[in-house]
């Protein structure tokens, strides 16, 4: 390798160098955007306004002894699907034996998922 | 002699030893530079303060969460043990209804005490034991908090003057107002049959309503029991009886209503209480039961009572009353604005 | 062969990459990166707002009473009762404890499912002459149980739940 002429090779290797910073600063500049989620954000991203509405609506609707009847539960399954984007399971039966109604209600909008049975000893 | 050809491309496909290691080395180090970099953001932390999301939380704690503990209402702040058993101050009436706030627990949570023998008093101490158990953690915040019924014109406020730039958070809630009210129409002397009659009181039915909001919470509100129809001269006789049934069922024990306070007072036409028996009655006669009284006979919620009235004309017919969610009303809960200020 | 006559290209090649990792390294340790914000807090506030009138609004007076104010409202939808809608909705979202009223406006339109089994809206309420806004505006919604059909709307006369959507902004 006496002969092989290399002058080359500083201008390639600098430019190499001078690339990888650049993409490592373009790394960083991007990762503020994930870094700099405020209270704000999750706030809003967390729908407790929904599930509370939810199951208030679902306990009235117990209240009413209107919850045997599917047509209203598919109206929420629907309109909960197409406005809100989220998956609503509204479901009951009652255990005679303990004397107590159950009430199973989920709820999944893609980022939060609830999930309660609601008892009520009558 | 490859001088001259240097710039056409090698195809002997030889690098010089220096060039491979130095560039050998460098990927190293960067691979391992790379892989560090996801964490590079980790420890930045903003400077200043987001009051506005303690504003918020704040407001939460109040309107949707019960307390700690969830009656705390009931605590009797004059015992030490009873004022550290109290952790948060939230005003909701259970922590399934959040929005619907307890009217006791807004009296108590407004009844605040800046002097210094504050641990001594039933009033709660500011600032200190509101940052305690309602704004929480290590920074010393100062705040305002406001609370204004809609039909009333002014508000109930803890806290000082605000400066211009706070965290603020506002919401609007209902309080339930306790006390159920039920009207007790008696009969004309010329056809009523007897001169006492029972109102009866069976806790295990009242309690037994789930939804927080309507149910008459006998043990810890006040009752009134109003008297109408009053259409000539009646006096009632003695002080109001209370008789309690024993579990299993048999003869009760009665007790008169006692001297102080929470007791039974008879108010004729809703005015101060008869202090002496006999005692005229008007129309809109309370039976006032004072709040706390059941509990302080010792009273749960399976008791069933009788409240015994004696007068002196035959103003009752043959059956008792009942007092129970037919007979009885709980005024409509009463909506309010509150205000967060966090600075 | 070795010799100094690529020294001008090995300064200037280190020296470049000392700049730019110094630029990097002050970069990362001031507090001055940018990150998308502060607009949401009001949103967040008038959000959370909306809901609450709206959940206040759906709250019976009475155990056994059949419907919550919202629910005759939107039941018996004529025009006293969508004028009662307004001021109430209007009172419970403008009331501040110190007397000063804020200045919030809304509109209110109705979901529901139609008898051909597809979404489908009409408007309840729109602000008479003005129906621009400038701000953020945020949607709140609540569900309302209907016996059947209100008089002055396009839905099927049967009991059926829909979702009441209300758009509110800051004048």
């Amino acid at each position: 390798m006496a002969g092989l002429n290399d002058d080359a090779q500083w201008i390639v290797l600098m430019g190499f160098v001078v690339s990888t910073i650049i993409f490592i600063l373009a790394l960083i500049v991007s990762q503020s955007a994930l870094v700099g989620q405020t209270t704000s954000e999750s706030v809003l991203e967390f729908s407790k306004t929904d599930i509370q509405d939810l199951r208030s609506e679902v306990i009235f609707l117990k209240e009413k002894g209107h919850l045997d009847e599917l047509d209203l539960i598919y109206d929420l399954q629907n309109l909960s699907m197409g406005r809100k984007t989220a998956v609503v399971e509204v479901d009951n039966w009652t255990d005679v034996v303990s004397r107590t109604d159950f009430v199973y209600i989920h709820f999944n909008d893609g980022t939060t998922s609830y999930s309660e049975t609601y008892e009520e000893y009558y | 002699m490859k001088g001259k050809r240097s710039w056409l491309p090698d195809e002997e496909g030889q690098l010089s030893i220096d060039f491979i290691i130095g560039f050998t080395i460098f990927m190293i180090s960067f691979i391992f530079v790379i892989s560090m970099a996801s964490g590079l953001l980790v420890g930045l932390q903003s400077r200043t303060i987001d009051y506005d999301a303690v504003a918020y939380r704040t407001s939460v704690v109040l309107v949707e969460d019960p307390g700690e503990p969830r009656d705390w209402h009931l605590l009797d702040l004059t015992i030490p043990a009873d004022r550290d058993s109290l952790k948060r101050l939230g005003l909701s009436i259970s922590r399934l209804s959040p929005g619907l706030l307890q009217q006791q627990k807004v009296d108590a949570f407004f009844n605040w005490d800046s002097s210094a023998g504050c641990t001594g008093t039933e009033s709660l101490c500011y600032p200190d034991e509101y940052k305690e158990k309602l704004i929480f953690g290590d920074y010393p915040y100062s705040f305002n908090i406001a609370l204004r019924k809609l039909n009333e014109s002014t508000p109930l406020v803890v806290g000082g003057n605000y400066p211009p730039k706070h965290g603020y958070s506002r919401r609007v809630v209902k309080i339930k107002q306790p006390g159920a009210i039920m009207t007790m129409n008696i009969t004309n002397p010329l056809y009523g049959v007897m001169k006492t009659t029972n109102i009866s009181m069976e806790f295990s039915d009242l309690y037994g309503l789930i939804n927080p909001l309507y149910r008459f919470d006998t043990l810890n509100e006040r009752t009134i029991i109003t008297i109408q129809n009053v259409t000539s001269i009646v006096n009632i006789t003695s002080i109001p009886e209370v008789c309690v049934y024993p579990p299993e069922g048999g003869t009760p024990t009665c007790l008169y209503a006692p001297g102080s306070s929470p007791t039974i007072l008879v108010k004729p036409g809703g005015g101060p209480p008869c202090t002496a028996f006999p005692c005229q009655i008007v129309n809109g006669t309370e039976i006032y039961i004072e709040e706390g009284f059941f509990s302080r006979i010792g009273l749960d919620e399976f008791s069933t009572i009788e409240i015994r009235i004696a007068t002196d004309q035959n103003v009752f017919d043959a059956f008792p009353y009942d007092f129970n969610y037919y007979t009885a009303t709980l005024a409509a809960p009463e909506p309010a604005v509150l205000e967060v200020r966090v600075w | 062969m070795v010799n100094d006559s690529g020294q001008l290209y090995t300064i200037e090649g280190i020296s470049a990459g000392l700049l730019m990792i110094v630029t990097a390294y002050l970069v990362v340790s001031s507090t001055t990166v940018l990150t998308p914000q502060d607009v949401h807090i009001t949103d967040v506030q008038l959000e959370q707002l909306g809901n609450d009138a709206l959940a206040m609004m759906d709250t019976r007076n009475t155990y056994t009473g059949p419907r919550s104010p919202l629910q005759d409202y939107v039941f018996y939808d004529d025009s006293t009762n969508k004028s009662n809608f307004e001021q109430q909705f209007l009172l419970y979202c403008n009331s501040t404890p110190f007397g000063r009223m804020d200045d919030l406006r809304f509109n209110a339109t109705i979901h529901y499912i139609n008898n051909a089994n597809e979404q489908s809206f009409y408007t309840y309420y729109e602000p008479p002459g003005y129906d621009y806004y400038r701000e953020n505006a945020v949607k709140v919604s609540r569900w309302i149980y209907l016996e059947g059909k209100p008089p002055n709307s396009p839905v099927e006369d049967k009991p059926q739940i829909v979702l009441m959507e209300v758009l509110l902004w800051r004048a």
